[in-house]
């Protein structure tokens, strides 16, 4: 059988081991716990929402063009929809079952109010409403944000 | 006067050309996350690419060859294979997000599906290297490129805290930010990796071949690079303000390329949009078209084929070809449903990790008398480069276990 040199051999004996630290010491890091995961999602929900309200309110002063706002809009839904998923196959029980169930039902709210601002942007409803669903939006975002702190809080 | 004036023209293309894909997403996600605390890795890039852009732009211009003909021949085939590959592979990340910039940039202005883009910015970018001269092309481009100035007037239109800025810029993390160290310093080595893409030096020193430069020419070239780029690096430092400014506050922690245009829009309106689109449209178009002739480079000078945009395609079919595959493969990625946002920010990263197989051997061939004569690196050049090779590779090192520990920045 042919064999490497021991160089070789030391090289790649080095990398698996800076690899095998690097794995374990990814356990303990915080983002990979199943709370560290939640309160990403909740994190990543909040700033999707928050875009909307902004992306609305620029829309609505008649700073940003349609185009534009649909992309933007049209992101959030996407990034929304992959947190909505994240969160769905998380694997947690107990109290973070719950709060999974609590940043389920804030982001639903985020994906019911981010069709409408679509529609708002379609100009498929009165300007009237616009305020109201940014509105809604920040407060959506806010409530996520502090399911997120909780989550860190718990640890 | 025409001398000034192609001075003027080359330094106005260094800076419109700077910034790419990669400079766009990261610099507007570390300043939608930390402000402007990772700001000082931005200066830090800018005179590193400097250092050595004009390292390899002298080489060129004094042997009369391009970086990887000399690589291969001054350190052997295996060392330049290392090199080739690295650098390649990182070329062929950046070109796919490159053209997928592209495309989003053209959704942005138009509401139409990316998918539907991918292929036309492909084609575009092969017709325009196929038809366009080398000078055109570079200028034009470059020229655009500097409608991103938008961001920069943007900051001033936004009326910000100046006080808190400049609290950031001394390190203090501002309140909204909670980011850990691991993920501060992943990031880091993203913006450091981002400023300094291999590419860029490569397109520099084949680009002096493509235009014949002599070393009469070697003073332009240095205005160019310590010009240009230093304020090219302004407008990447100018995104991270918008964002630091606009969506930080707002905890809007930037994930698409839409979201780095809202500052510009609360800045100035539909206007500023739609001049920054022009900007996205000409930096990820100009950078897809360096990237695309950076893979033909590399491999044509590597196995020593026939290569250059100042030969008719004909006379350099391997060239060509090499760049049409890396399209090809740039196109297919993008139409499996990869996100280019991230692919910008691995190939960021990436990057970094293989910075001292492209930066190592461009220091010894500029230390070689035997190619360069009398116009070797001086010792302040010299110990610059050290210092930089330590930071590379700091920064090559830490890459991996950083993206593990912080789950790739999130």
């Amino acid at each position: 059988m042919i064999r490497a040199p021991r160089s070789v051999r030391r090289r790649w004996l080095a990398c698996g081991l800076v690899a095998a630290a690097c794995f374990a010491t990814a356990g303990c890091s915080p983002v990979y716990s199943p709370s560290g995961q939640l309160a990403q999602s909740a994190s990543d929900a909040s700033a999707q929402t928050q875009t909307a309200a902004l992306t609305l309110h620029l829309v609505a002063t008649q700073q940003l063009p349609a185009p534009a706002a649909q992309t933007a809009l049209s992101d959030a839904t996407d990034k929304l929809a992959q947190d909505a998923s994240a969160l769905t196959s998380a694997d947690v029980s107990g109290h973070l079952a719950a709060a999974r169930g609590r940043i389920l039902s804030r982001l639903r709210t985020g994906q019911d109010l981010l069709i409408q601002a679509r529609a708002l942007v379609g100009g498929q409803a009165g300007p009237g409403a616009t305020d109201a669903v940014v509105q809604r939006l920040q407060a959506t975002a806010k409530a996520l944000t502090a399911l997120e702190k909780q989550l860190q809080a718990s640890g | 006067m025409k001398a000034v004036l192609g001075l003027a023209l080359g330094v106005l293309t260094a800076i419109g050309g700077f910034v790419d894909i990669g400079d766009l997403v990261t610099s507007s996600v570390v300043g939608s996350r930390f402000g402007l605390t990772l700001v000082w890795v931005i200066v830090v890039g800018v005179v590193g690419i400097c250092l050595f852009a004009q390292m390899s732009g002298r080489v060129a211009a004094v042997s009369g060859r391009a970086t990887f003909e000399i690589i291969r021949e001054r350190l052997g085939a295996r060392v330049g294979f290392a090199n080739l590959a690295a650098s390649f592979l990182i070329n062929l990340m950046t070109l796919t997000a490159e053209v997928g910039g592209i495309a989003l940039s053209l959704q942005l202005a138009s509401g139409l599906q990316p998918v539907l883009w991918i292929p036309v910015a492909a084609i575009a970018v092969w017709l325009v290297i196929w038809r366009v001269k080398f000078s055109v092309l570079e200028n034009v481009t470059g020229l655009l490129g500097l409608a991103l100035v938008v961001f920069a007037v943007a900051v001033f239109l936004l009326h910000p805290d100046w006080a808190a800025l400049g609290s950031q810029l001394a390190l203090r993390p501002p309140p909204q930010s909670s980011e850990s160290a691991v993920t501060y310093w992943y990031f880091a080595i993203a913006l450091f990796g981002s400023a300094m893409t291999p590419y860029e030096v490569f397109f520099f020193s084949s680009g002096a071949i493509e235009e014949h430069w002599t070393p009469k020419d070697l003073g332009q070239s240095r205005v160019n690079v310590l010009v240009g780029f230093p304020l090219g690096g302004l407008l990447s430092i100018s995104i991270a303000v918008t964002a630091a400014v606009v969506l930080l506050p707002q905890m809007i922690a930037v994930t698409s390329l839409s979201q780095v245009l809202l500052p510009v829009a609360q800045a100035g309106g539909t206007i500023a949009v739609i001049i920054a689109l022009l900007g996205f449209v000409a930096a990820t178009f100009g950078a897809a078209l360096e990237t695309t002739l950076s893979s033909g480079y590399s491999l044509a000078q590597y196995f020593g084929w026939s290569w250059g945009k100042f030969r008719r395609p004909a006379q350099a079919a391997r060239f060509h070809l090499t760049m049409i595959i890396g399209l090809l493969i740039g196109l297919g990625v993008l139409l499996t449903g990869a996100d280019p946002v991230q692919i910008t920010e691995y190939s960021v990263v990436f990057s970094a990790i293989a910075l001292p197989l492209t930066y190592l051997p461009i220091l010894i061939v500029a230390n070689d008398h035997e190619y360069m004569g009398d116009r070797v690196n001086g010792r302040l050049t010299n110990l610059l480069g050290l210092v930089f090779l330590v930071i590379i590779l700091i920064a090559s090192i830490a890459a991996i276990p950083l993206m593990i520990l912080s789950a790739a920045g999130s």
